[in-house]
C-alpha cells in the first residue's frame, strides 16, 4: 500500500480559489479522491469542488470535538493531542488517506476547513511518512465576503445568514492560521488574482517544485482553459481594505508577497498571527461557572453533603474528596451545573491501604458509556446526576476522580435534543397506552 | 416627582466606584436605601438583580465581551424591562433631591437605562471612574466577585477585553466625567467639587465636606499603579492613558473605541442557523407535512405554510431546530372563505404564555414543540405566523433544564 510521498494540500479561506486552483491541479495528474466522493458542481463551483466528501466529514468532527465553528476564530488548544476524540479521529484519516489515496500516484486534499485543523493533519502526514507541499490560496477578503454573500443555494434553503464583516476576521484565522501551521514546510502561496491571469505561470511553479513531475503540455492547455477569468465577479481594491484594522491589510500584503525563497519569510506573517490571536483571545466571550462536585449521601438519619471545588475548562485534572459515610452507602451528586462531556480516565475509592474502583451510574437523564478506556459521561443539571457506592472495606474513603470536563452551546444542545426526545417517547407510549 | 438631574457612577467593578459614591453621600446624595447596599460593593442589591435579569435576557454576562445587541428594541422585553426600570427609580428616589445610582453593570447595558432616563424626562449626570485593570485585578482576586468573572481565566487578554467593555460602554453614555480612581484618592476634593459642580442647586455644607473627605481612605484602597505580572495589550495602554490624561483625549478614545467596535463585529460569533420550520400531520395511518425555509434575522418574519389537512385535524410544528424563544405576535388559518385565529398550544417540554400582549414560546427542541388545529371550515389553509426567534447559551440551558424536570416528573408519574 504505497501513498506517493508528496501530496498537494490546498489551505485558505472558501471563496478564494481553492477551487479553481484543485480543479486545474487534477488535470495535471493529482487525484483528489473517486469522482463519485467528490461533491457535485453547482452553480456556485460550476467546474466542480475537488472536495472529498470524507475529507469534510473528518474536519467537521475535528471541529466539533474542540467545539470549534467554521466560522470559527480559536485554534486547537496546545494539548489538542491529550483530548479523547483525537485518537479515533487520528486513526480515521490515517485509514482515509492510505485507502483512497494509495496506488493513486500524485493526490492532493482539497478543504478548506482543513485550515482549521492543521496541526492534527501535520501529525499523521509525519507518521505515514509524507512531506507534503502546502498551497494557500489568497484573495482579497472584501472579495471573499462579497462572493459568500452571493452564495446560490439553489431550492435548498441557506443554512447560514451571510458573514457579513465577520467574514473578514474569518478570512485572518484561515490565512494566518494556515501559515502559523505551515511554519518551516514547503509552501507555495497562489494569489487569486493572479492565478486568473496567468494560470499557467502558477501551475508550472508548483509543478517545477517536483522533480519528478512532468505533465504534458496538453494536459497544461487543459488546466489552464478550466481556470477563467469570468470565475471573478467581485473586485475589490487593496486600498478598500483600509476601512478594517491595518492588520487586514498587512495580512493580505504580507501573504501575496510570500516568497519561499527568501530566508525567514515568515516572520511578519507570524508576528500578525500573534496579533491576531491576542485580539481572539480578548474578544472571545467565555463564561467561567463557579464548577465543583458535590456529593450527599445518608447517614444517621440525615444528609451529609461534601463539595470540592475545580477550575472549569482547563484540561484534565484530578480531583480528591474525602468520604466519611459507611460501607456500600449510595452516594450521589453533581458534577458540574451546565450540560457536559466529560472524559474519566480514572474514578477509585481508597481507605488506607485499600483501593477500590468507584463504579459510576447515571442519573435519570444523564448517559454513561464506555469509549476505549475512558469514561463518556453526559450530564445534565439534575438530581443524582451521577451516583456510586461506597466500597465494602471501611473508610473514611478517598474518592479520587481523574477527568476532562467540556462545556459549549452545542453540546447543550445535543443535550437538550436527547432528553425532550426521551420526554417525547414517554408522552406517545402513555398516549398510546391510553388510546 | 424626581429631581432631574441624578449622579450615576460607572465603571468596572473594584474600580472604586463604592467609594467615589460614599464620598457623594456624605455630601448629601441619596443613592437608595442603606438597607438594600450589598454589604462588599453599598450597590442596590434591586438593582443589581435588575441588571442582571438583563444581561441575562439578551444572553450576556458580567465578564461579557459582547456588545448590547444592536436591535435590542425591537425585542418586545425590552420595553418590559424599561417600565421595571422605570418604576425602580421612582420608588427609590421620589422626594430626594440629589440622589444618585452607582452600577457597573449599566455600562454593559446602558441603552436600557439611557430609555428608562429619557422616559422621566431625566438629564442624567455620569461619572466614570476609572483604575489600572492591573490593579482591578488584585482587587477582584480577593473578593467575592471573582468567581462571577472567573477569574478571567488567567488570561490578561481576557481581563483586557472586559475592562475595554465597560469602559467604552461608559464612553456611550455621552458628556461625562472621567475620574481616575488614583488621582481621585490623592486629591477627593477637586474631583468632588467637579462633580457638584455639575449638578444645579447642590450645595454641600463644611461639615459635609469633611465627612466626604474622612471617607476616602487611601491606605485601604489605593494598590500599586499596575500590575508588575502583566504584559497589558497596547490599544487598552492607549485607553487607560487617553482617560487618565486631563482633560481626556476623547478624539483619542473615539479612535480606540472605533478600533474596538471594528474588532468585535470582526470577530463577532456567526449568526443563527436558517432551518426549514415544518409541520405534520396524520391523515389515516399516513403523515404528511409541509416545510418552509426559514432563516432567522433577529427581527419581526411572517412565515407561511400551506396547510393541505382535513377541518379539526391536529398539526405539530417545529419553528427552530435549537431550542428557542418565540414572540409571537400574530397565528391565522386563511382559507378561501375566512381567516380565523390559530390557537397554537406548547409541545411537552417547552411554554406557551401570554407576555407584552403576545404569545412567547419558549421551545425546546422537540418534534411537537408546538401544536395548533386547523379550524373547521374546508381548507386548504394557509398558516400564517409573524414570529421573532431567538436563542443563545441562556435559552438552551434553560431548556435543557426545563425538558429534563418534566423528564423526572414524567418517570416519577409513571412509578
Amino acid at each position: 500500500m504505497k501513498l506517493h510521498a508528496r501530496p498537494i494540500v490546498i489551505l485558505g479561506m472558501q471563496r478564494s480559489g481553492t477551487s479553481a486552483l484543485a480543479g486545474a491541479l487534477s488535470r495535471l495528474g493529482v487525484f483528489f479522491g473517486p469522482e463519485e466522493m467528490l461533491y457535485q458542481a453547482d452553480a456556485n463551483n460550476p467546474q466542480g469542488f475537488f472536495e472529498h466528501r470524507k475529507l469534510t466529514v473528518l474536519n467537521l468532527r475535528c471541529l466539533e470535538a474542540f467545539q470549534m465553528h467554521p466560522i470559527s476564530y480559536s485554534v486547537l488548544p496546545p494539548d489538542w493531542k491529550a483530548h479523547p476524540s483525537v485518537g479515533a479521529i487520528r486513526t480515521d484519516l490515517r485509514d482515509f488517506l492510505k485507502q483512497d489515496f494509495a496506488r493513486r500516484g500524485r493526490w492532493g486534499l482539497k478543504q478548506p476547513l482543513s485550515s482549521l485543523v492543521l496541526p492534527l493533519y501535520r501529525d499523521v502526514f509525519e507518521e505515514l511518512g509524507l512531506m507534503p507541499r502546502y498551497v494557500i490560496c489568497i484573495r482579497n477578503p472584501l472579495e471573499t465576503m462579497q462572493s459568500e454573500a452571493k452564495l446560490d443555494f439553489g431550492d435548498s434553503y441557506r443554512v447560514m445568514a451571510s458573514l457579513g464583516t465577520s467574514a473578514i476576521g474569518s478570512w485572518l484565522r484561515y490565512t494566518l492560521g494556515s501559515f502559523a501551521d505551515t511554519e518551516g514546510c514547503p509552501l507555495t502561496v497562489v494569489e487569486y488574482e493572479r492565478l486568473l491571469k496567468e494560470p499557467k505561470s502558477i501551475l508550472k511553479q508548483l509543478v517545477d517544485r517536483d522533480e519528478d513531475w512532468q505533465p504534458a503540455e496538453a494536459d497544461f492547455m487543459a488546466a489552464e482553459s478550466s481556470i477563467s477569468g469570468k470565475l471573478r465577479h467581485n473586485v475589490a481594491r487593496v486600498s478598500d481594505l483600509d476601512g478594517f484594522p491595518p492588520i487586514v491589510r498587512r495580512t493580505y500584503e504580507s501573504a501575496v508577497s510570500f516568497s519561499d525563497q527568501e530566508s525567514d519569510p515568515w516572520n511578519a506573517l507570524l508576528a500578525l498571527h500573534t496579533e491576531f490571536l491576542g485580539w481572539v483571545e480578548m474578544l472571545s466571550d467565555f463564561v467561567v461557572l463557579p464548577a465543583r462536585l458535590g456529593l450527599s449521601w445518608e447517614a444517621d438519619g440525615s444528609r451529609k453533603v461534601v463539595e470540592v471545588g475545580y477550575p472549569d475548562g482547563l484540561g484534565w485534572q484530578t480531583i480528591r474528596v474525602t468520604i466519611d459515610a459507611p460501607p456500600k452507602t449510595l452516594v450521589s451528586g453533581l458534577l458540574h451545573p451546565l450540560p457536559y462531556r466529560a472524559w474519566i480516565e480514572k474514578a477509585v475509592w481508597s481507605a488506607g491501604s485499600s483501593r477500590a474502583p468507584a463504579v459510576l451510574q447515571p442519573g435519570l437523564a444523564s448517559v454513561i458509556t464506555q469509549e476505549g478506556p475512558l469514561l463518556r459521561l453526559e450530564g445534565v443539571y439534575e438530581p443524582g446526576q451521577i451516583r456510586l457506592t461506597t466500597p465494602g472495606f471501611p473508610g473514611p474513603y478517598e474518592l479520587e476522580i481523574r477527568f476532562l470536563i467540556e462545556t459549549g452551546q452545542s453540546i447543550s444542545a445535543s443535550a437538550g435534543m436527547r432528553i425532550a426526545a426521551l420526554l417525547d417517547e414517554r408522552i406517545r407510549s402513555s398516549e398510546r397506552r391510553s388510546g | 416627582m424626581l429631581s432631574k438631574q441624578p449622579i450615576v457612577v460607572l465603571g468596572m467593578p473594584r474600580s472604586g466606584l463604592s467609594a467615589v459614591s460614599g464620598a457623594l453621600s456624605q455630601l448629601g446624595a441619596y443613592f437608595g436605601p442603606e438597607s438594600d447596599f450589598e454589604p462588599e460593593t453599598s450597590q442596590s442589591k434591586t438593582l443589581t438583580a435588575f441588571c442582571n435579569t438583563c444581561l441575562r435576557y439578551y444572553d450576556l454576562h458580567p465578564a461579557t465581551i459582547r456588545p448590547f445587541p444592536v436591535n435590542w428594541r425591537t425585542v418586545p422585553e425590552s420595553e418590559v424591562l424599561i417600565g421595571e426600570l422605570v418604576r425602580y427609580l421612582e420608588l427609590t428616589y421620589e422626594g430626594h433631591e440629589i440622589w444618585g445610582i452607582q452600577q457597573p453593570l449599566a455600562c454593559l447595558i446602558w441603552p436600557i437605562f439611557a430609555a428608562a432616563f429619557e422616559a422621566l424626562d431625566l438629564k442624567p449626570k455620569i461619572v466614570l471612574v476609572v483604575r489600572h485593570p492591573g490593579e482591578i485585578e488584585r482587587s477582584l482576586s480577593r473578593s467575592r466577585q471573582w468567581a462571577l468573572f472567573g477569574g478571567f481565566g488567567n488570561s490578561i487578554q481576557r481581563l483586557s477585553g472586559v475592562w475595554l467593555r465597560y469602559t467604552f460602554g461608559a464612553l456611550e453614555a455621552g458628556p461625562l466625567t472621567v475620574l481616575c480612581f488614583a488621582q481621585f484618592l490623592q486629591e477627593p476634593s477637586a474631583h468632588l467639587q467637579e462633580i457638584v459642580g455639575k449638578v444645579g442647586g447642590w450645595s454641600p455644607t463644611s461639615g459635609q465636606w469633611d465627612n466626604s473627605r474622612a471617607e476616602i481612605r487611601p491606605g485601604n484602597l489605593y494598590g500599586p499603579r499596575e500590575n508588575p505580572r502583566f504584559d497589558f495589550p497596547s490599544i487598552l495602554t492607549r485607553v487607560h492613558r487617553s482617560l487618565a490624561s486631563a482633560p481626556p483625549d476623547l478624539a483619542a478614545l473615539n479612535e480606540l473605541s472605533a478600533q474596538f467596535d471594528q474588532w468585535s463585529e470582526m470577530l463577532a460569533p456567526p449568526g443563527l442557523s436558517g432551518t426549514q420550520i415544518g409541520f405534520a400531520w396524520n391523515v389515516g395511518s399516513q403523515v404528511q407535512s409541509v416545510t418552509e425555509p426559514f432563516l432567522p434575522n433577529g427581527d419581526w418574519q411572517k412565515v407561511r405554510l400551506s396547510i393541505s389537512a382535513p377541518p379539526r385535524t391536529e398539526l405539530h410544528g417545529l419553528l427552530y431546530n435549537r431550542p428557542c424563544r418565540v414572540w409571537i405576535r400574530r397565528s391565522v388559518f386563511r382559507s378561501a372563505e375566512a381567516e380565523v385565529p390559530a390557537a397554537l398550544a406548547p409541545g411537552p417540554g417547552s411554554d406557551l404564555f401570554e407576555r407584552n400582549g403576545m404569545l412567547l414560546l419558549h421551545g425546546a427542541y422537540e418534534a411537537r414543540q408546538i401544536r395548533v388545529v386547523t379550524p373547521p371550515g374546508g381548507g386548504p389553509y394557509q398558516l400564517e405566523l409573524e414570529l421573532l426567534l431567538e436563542t443563545g447559551r441562556e435559552i438552551v440551558n434553560d431548556a435543557v433544564k426545563r425538558v429534563t424536570m418534566r423528564y423526572h416528573q414524567s418517570v416519577a408519574g409513571a412509578r
